[in-house]
């Protein structure tokens, strides 16, 4: 990308923030009825009355905690489960119909099945889990799959370890894909953990939040705390984007 | 020894070669020189054993150790040049062991300062000679060298058989590179076998005392 193309979209998206605010403000003007959709302004005002306020910090570190963990185990899982059935076919014959329940399955489903099974501020954890799981897992099989044939000849030429080959030639080639994975992950664990707060309930989350609004018809207070569910998945996105340096599609940027 | 026994490829309907026979020296450079789709590759890959003959074999004096220079250079793009020959050496000698040795063979084809470069900053010529490299540096009975001077330019082609010859010259072993450039051939060779044919058969061969003038010519008329 030439350093003027950077530029002009760095002058644009301000722009196009902008357009989409006025278009929200339009509709609400047209609707005119606060309970079905606050005005931008009244979202943001709500929105800078939460961040005046100490314990949305708690809540929103108790969400960004149940995010973390549910991503770790996502990745901890997905990776190395990916690995073997990449390299064992068998292996993956054998666990891939239940990945293919698990990417299909409704995340009401699996939130009620959490809340039989687990404490409130648990279930959110295993539905992200859940729904990040079948993503980083599919993307891990593939990296291993899309393996450069030829660098594996040369691994057997020369008689590399099993282990080395996996770890410097397997594991390599799979880390773009890998990347991927856990970059479209981290959007859906987002929206997963927030409506698994939502049934679930614990008492330090952003979910809560967004039901107390429903039960206060509050849709400033809906807004607001949506707008920091978003803001929170970009960040995340970012940071990894950032530290990884690979982008959505699995190039290097 | 290393032998051909009736060995017989065919892909499909298309058959390679059939019933070949040939006998190699070892610890000297064998050329298999040839025209482009005659086989060659598909014939180092049989004695490198990376493919199978539909039928025949291929007789190894023993469990050799092997090394290859592909056509493509079959680097870990994601290592520098050091890292990569570390790769195939690791299961076979102590970290100091192998320090030293990747310092020595880096050092000999002129790459010792950028051990650690990035191998995306090399030039192609010298990712060649790394690759070179490795497969010198890792201690095989046998080498095979598939085409590694093709696409180079002058300049590049030029470093990198100085490169070959002078490690060649120091640490002699048993030697297989294809090629279809009767003048590297003539050059590195100690002996040349011509393959020629549909389906493919030795259509000469000649060893280094018959090297002549009129050498390039007969090897012309045979291809």
């Amino acid at each position: 990308m030439t350093r003027s193309t950077i530029r002009n979209r760095k002058f644009k998206q301000p722009l196009i923030i902008l357009f989409w605010l006025l278009i929200w403000e339009a509709v609400f003007l047209i609707i005119n009825k606060e309970i079905y959709l606050p005005s931008p302004l009244s979202a943001f005002e709500t929105l800078f009355s939460l961040l005046s306020d100490g314990e949305t910090y708690i809540v929103i570190g108790h969400s960004m905690l149940r995010t973390v963990s549910a991503l770790l185990l996502s990745v901890g899982l997905g990776v190395s489960l990916g690995i073997l059935c990449g390299l064992y076919p068998s292996v993956h014959d054998l666990l891939n119909p239940l990945v293919v329940v698990l990417r299909s399955m409704p995340i009401a489903s699996i939130i009620i099945i959490a809340i039989i099974w687990f404490r409130s501020t648990n279930v959110p954890i295993f539905a992200g889990f859940l729904m990040c799981f079948p993503l980083i897992f599919t993307s891990s099989v593939a990296g291993i799959r899309n393996t450069d044939e030829k660098l594996l000849e040369m691994c057997r030429i020369y008689r590399v370890r099993k282990a080395d080959v996996v770890r410097s030639v397997y594991f390599r080639s799979a880390v773009p894909y890998i990347n991927a994975g856990i970059v479209s992950s981290l959007g859906i664990a987002w929206k997963a953990i927030a409506a698994a707060e939502v049934l679930a309930l614990p008492r330090y989350s952003i979910g809560f939040h967004l039901y107390q609004s429903k039960t206060w018809l509050d849709p400033a207070s809906l807004f607001a705390w949506t707008i920091v569910i978003i803001a929170l998945s970009y960040l995340f996105e970012f940071l990894f984007v950032k530290v990884s340096g690979y982008d959505k599609t699995g190039k290097r940027i | 020894m290393i032998k051909l026994e009736n060995v017989s490829k065919s892909f499909g309907d298309s058959i390679l070669f059939e019933n070949l026979n040939a006998e190699f020296k070892e610890h000297q450079a064998t050329c298999i020189l040839g025209g482009s789709g005659v086989g060659k590759t598909t014939l180092i890959n049989l004695l490198a054993g990376l493919t199978e003959p539909t039928s025949g074999r291929v007789v190894l004096p023993g469990d050799m150790r092997m090394s290859y220079v592909f056509q493509e250079t079959r680097l870990l793009p994601w290592f520098d040049a050091y890292s990569n020959i570390d790769f195939v050496l690791k299961n076979l000698y102590t970290k100091e062991e192998r320090h030293k040795i990747i310092r020595r063979y880096l050092d000999l084809v002129g790459l010792l300062k950028y051990a650690h470069e990035p191998l995306s900053s090399l030039s192609g010529g010298m990712v060649q000679r790394v690759a070179l490299c490795r497969a010198f540096a890792y201690p095989s009975q046998l080498l095979f060298l598939d085409e590694p001077f093709k696409g180079l330019d002058t300049k590049l082609k030029e470093e990198l058989l100085e490169a070959f010859c002078c490690i060649y010259e120091k640490d002699k072993r048993t030697v297989f590179f294809v090629t279809h450039d009767i003048e590297d051939a003539l050059r590195l060779a100690d002996e040349i076998y011509v393959l020629a044919g549909r389906p493919a058969s030795f259509a000469g061969h000649f060893t280094r005392p018959q090297f002549d003038q009129t050498l390039p010519r007969q090897i012309i008329e045979l291809m």
